[in-house]
């Protein structure tokens, strides 16, 4: 790693929670308090080691009660119009971020990350299952309907692209800006864990049950593709979950699982890990 | 004794004879050369017209009319003697007979507006009141007493029929004759099917399958607001186009066009575990088509995985909709069938026409005899009873001609052919089957009488109006009570023209090499 100090500002919403739980120092115990505030754009916080001293990160959430919400608006920019806005507020937080550090701090996003959740924890009615061509062995729903894929990759591709909208804007506003955006970590094999946890949509979940769980991975699977190759059109690197937080299927194992759909501190810091070694183009990975 | 009988020749020599005479000024020797024919019993019309024509100009107008009734009488003769007893009831003031007679002539499809000039003719020249008001909405009987000869005057007929003899059309109903039924009458409103052998519950689910004929078929169900069954529907999550392209909504379940019995026959054996399924799958451009169902999903499918699974599910949907189904209509379309070298079973269309490739070494051609084809729908039915014994099944033929011909023939005659064999099996399943009826779709569209009038110009599309009077036609016949979600009669051209625009989808158009797909 560079003894030089690296800048990042990651911006976004519940998953920028789960990543900085993993590294966010005790010496600032209200750091998640504050985010939530209105009033709060953004905040400095202190880092565990190994990047106490060198690593200044920035974070902004992106919360119901922002300052900056809606922080992405408009028409999509695929349609061709450029209508697609972002809010001053953030904005101004990432202009002057990127002015301070020079045009060398990296942008981290963790925008959205719930697409794949939304689309299939809860068990739909009519169950249904799909092939997922680039991993056509995963087993299939023997009982359910037999969507087409390309119905399914559709859907996921409607779903996305707030999220890749968003990015092109800013890619759009700032051409040579270091950007890279971290995608949600895969969904948890169990669906007893999924019951037992508190968030919003696991009781939904209690009301209909929960999809299958090749279901819910090819979801997964379907919106990372999409994603990665979406932004990796607009030179935008993506993080995907740890090797070793996965257990031998592609699922999140539980013990990286933070509720039903987040990930664990220990799988924020060792997600962090892989930003900064990237970063610094580590790992034999082109830098940000 | 048959020898009793005059035969047809001898009537026609005496009735030339009489006709002669009677032109020669001598009524008495052609009514003598007619009236032995008239002992023996003849049945033919004509012999009792010329009789009573020659009675009247003799004067002898009782005789007459006795004559010219009993000619009216025998079903077939046409409306001459009605004709004849018209002008003499209105001669002498029988306003109240003549006024059956109309009736009577109405009936036999004498033009209406030509009756109704008559009638008011007729009215014109009353004096006072009518005396037998009962004509003017004359019941059965009514009629029938003016034209009976044991009833009109109270003259017993000069031949009584021979204990045993009837003639045996009298007791056939109005639409087994072509006078009453047909001529004259504007295709549109004829009934076709005035004898459905059961009916249909407006909470009893209907399944259909078949031709490209038979989607408008299921279309019109569909929206009839009657129970259609559809055991494989589009999700939720596929977009009203997805759904299309996927080819949900067209049938009860996504089997496509099934032209032959050949191909229903290996659908349902499949779908019922008779038969391992059958995979046959093209790749082409990194999509997999079913051959089986080559336009089913617009584009194939995206992996072989994905139309194996596909397949089985939709055998499965198959499966329950036969077992669900309180009726099930089929549409034959075809004899012609292509057929795979080495497993034997059939395909919709070509292989090479609408997706994969076709090679002389794994495909030939096939053109199912009447034998094959009704031990195909033979075995279709022991299948469906085996799983559901009180399905009441409709068959109809397709009558949309061949779009191309494999055969030597020319192409109407090969329809023909084909439309032949098909139209025949049914009329045999039918006749010893209670809970089987042939619809008559193919007569409505392309019965020569309709004179074409429900084809396009291209002679083989079939127009809106046409799709309308069969499914108008089914309606009536087979359903009692109102559906849930009724369509009004004048939504019928609305319906199908909706239908005609979203165009009832031909596999068989791939058998035209020429044609734009």
């Amino acid at each position: 790693m560079n003894t030089e100090t690296a800048d990042f500002l990651a911006f976004g919403m519940s998953h920028l929670i789960g990543l900085l739980r993993g590294i966010v120092a005790d010496d600032d115990p209200g750091w998640q308090t504050a985010l939530t505030k209105r009033s709060t754009c953004e905040r400095s916080l202190p880092l565990i080691e190994p990047w106490r001293n060198d690593i200044r990160l920035t974070a902004t959430l992106i919360t119901p009660t922002s300052e900056f919400l809606p922080a992405f608006q408009g028409c999509s920019l695929a349609t061709g119009t450029a209508t697609f806005i972002c809010h001053p507020n953030l904005h101004h937080v990432l202009a002057n971020f990127l002015a301070a550090t020079k045009g060398k701090g990296a942008l981290v996003s963790l925008l959205n990350g719930h697409d794949h959740s939304v689309l299939s924890l809860i068990q739909h009615p009519n169950r249904y299952d799909f092939v997922l061509p680039t991993h056509p062995d995963l087993p299939i729903d023997s009982a359910a309907q037999v969507l087409p894929y390309r119905a399914v990759a559709r859907q996921v591709r409607e779903q996305v692209a707030p999220t890749i909208d968003a990015l092109a804007l800013l890619r759009a506003l700032w051409p040579e800006a270091r950007m890279c955006h971290v995608l949600p970590p895969p969904p948890v094999a169990s669906s007893k864990h999924i019951l037992s946890q508190k968030e919003a949509i696991v009781s939904e979940c209690h009301n209909h049950g929960v999809s299958g769980k090749y279901l819910r991975l090819k979801y997964f699977l379907e919106c990372q593709a999409q994603l990665t190759s979406a932004l990796a059109a607009l030179n935008i690197a993506t993080f995907t979950a740890p090797p070793e937080t996965l257990d031998s299927q592609g699922f999140l194992a539980t013990e990286y699982c933070w509720d039903a759909t987040h990930g664990s501190p220990e799988y924020g810091r060792r997600q962090f890990a892989a930003i900064v070694e990237r970063s610094t183009g580590g790992a034999d990975q082109a830098p940000l | 004794m048959t020898e009793d009988f005059p035969s047809p020749d001898e009537e026609i020599a005496a009735l030339l004879v009489a006709r002669d005479l009677a032109e020669a000024g001598e009524p008495e020797r052609a009514i003598d050369a007619l009236a032995s024919f008239a002992a023996r019993q003849s049945l033919n019309p004509e012999i009792y017209l010329e009789l009573g024509r020659q009675h009247r100009l003799a004067g002898r107008d009782d005789l007459a009319l006795t004559y010219l009734r009993h000619s009216a009488q025998l079903e077939f003769g046409g409306n001459q003697a009605l004709y004849h007893l018209l002008d003499m009831h209105i001669n002498a003031g029988d306003f109240g007979l003549a006024i059956g007679v109309l009736a009577r002539m109405l009936k036999q499809g004498v033009d209406r507006e030509d009756v109704l000039g008559v009638v008011a003719g007729l009215l014109e020249q009353m004096q006072g009141p009518i005396d037998s008001v009962n004509w003017l909405a004359p019941s059965a009987s009514s009629v029938e007493a003016s034209t009976s000869p044991a009833t009109a005057d109270g003259t017993p007929p000069a031949f009584e029929p021979r204990p045993g003899r009837h003639h045996p059309y009298r007791q056939q109903p109005d639409h087994a004759f072509w006078n009453r039924s047909v001529a004259q009458r504007p295709w549109a409103e004829i009934n076709l099917l005035a004898a459905p052998k059961f009916s249909i519950g407006a909470e009893e689910p209907i399944a259909a399958a078949g031709s490209c004929f038979a989607r408008h078929i299921s279309r019109c169900l569909r929206q009839s607001g009657y129970r259609y069954l559809e055991t494989e529907q589009a999700h939720s999550i596929l977009t009203p186009e997805e759904a299309k392209a996927c080819g949900y909504g067209d049938f009860s379940a996504r089997y496509g066009n099934i032209y032959t019995p050949r191909q229903l026959l290996e659908l349902v054996e499949q779908a019922l575990g008779h038969r391992p399924i059958i995979e046959d799958f093209h790749e082409a451009d990194g999509r997999v088509f079913d051959l089986l169902r080559p336009t089913i999903q617009q584009g194939g499918f995206s992996s072989w995985q994905e139309a194996h699974h596909d397949r089985s599910y939709h055998l499965r949907c198959v499966a329950r909709m036969l077992a669900e189904a309180g009726v099930f209509v089929f549409t034959l379309g075809l004899t012609e069938a292509w057929i795979n070298n080495k497993r034997g079973h059939s395909y919709p269309v070509c292989p090479g026409t609408a997706a994969g490739s076709y090679d002389p070494d794994s495909h030939h051609f096939h053109n199912f005899s009447f034998a094959e084809t009704l031990a195909d729908m033979r075995s279709v039915l022991r299948l469906l009873r085996g799983i559901n014994p009180g399905l009441k099944v409709i068959l109809t033929v397709s009558p949309v001609p061949l779009m191309a011909t494999m055969e030597h023939d020319h192409v109407v005659v090969a329809t023909s052919a084909s439309k032949a064999v098909l139209r025949g099996v049914c009329a045999d399943l039918e006749h010893d089957d209670a809970q089987l009826q042939y619809f008559p779709s193919f007569e409505i569209i392309s019965a020569t009488a309709s004179q074409g009038c429900y084809f396009e110009p291209d002679q083989r599309t079939i127009r809106p109006e046409g799709v309308a009077h069969v499914m108008r036609t089914f309606l009536s016949a087979y359903f009692r009570e109102p559906p849930a979600n009724s369509a009004t009669a004048e939504e019928d051209t609305y319906v199908a023209r909706a239908n005609q625009q979203q165009s009832a989808e031909c596999d068989e158009l791939f058998n035209n090499p020429y044609h734009e797909h």
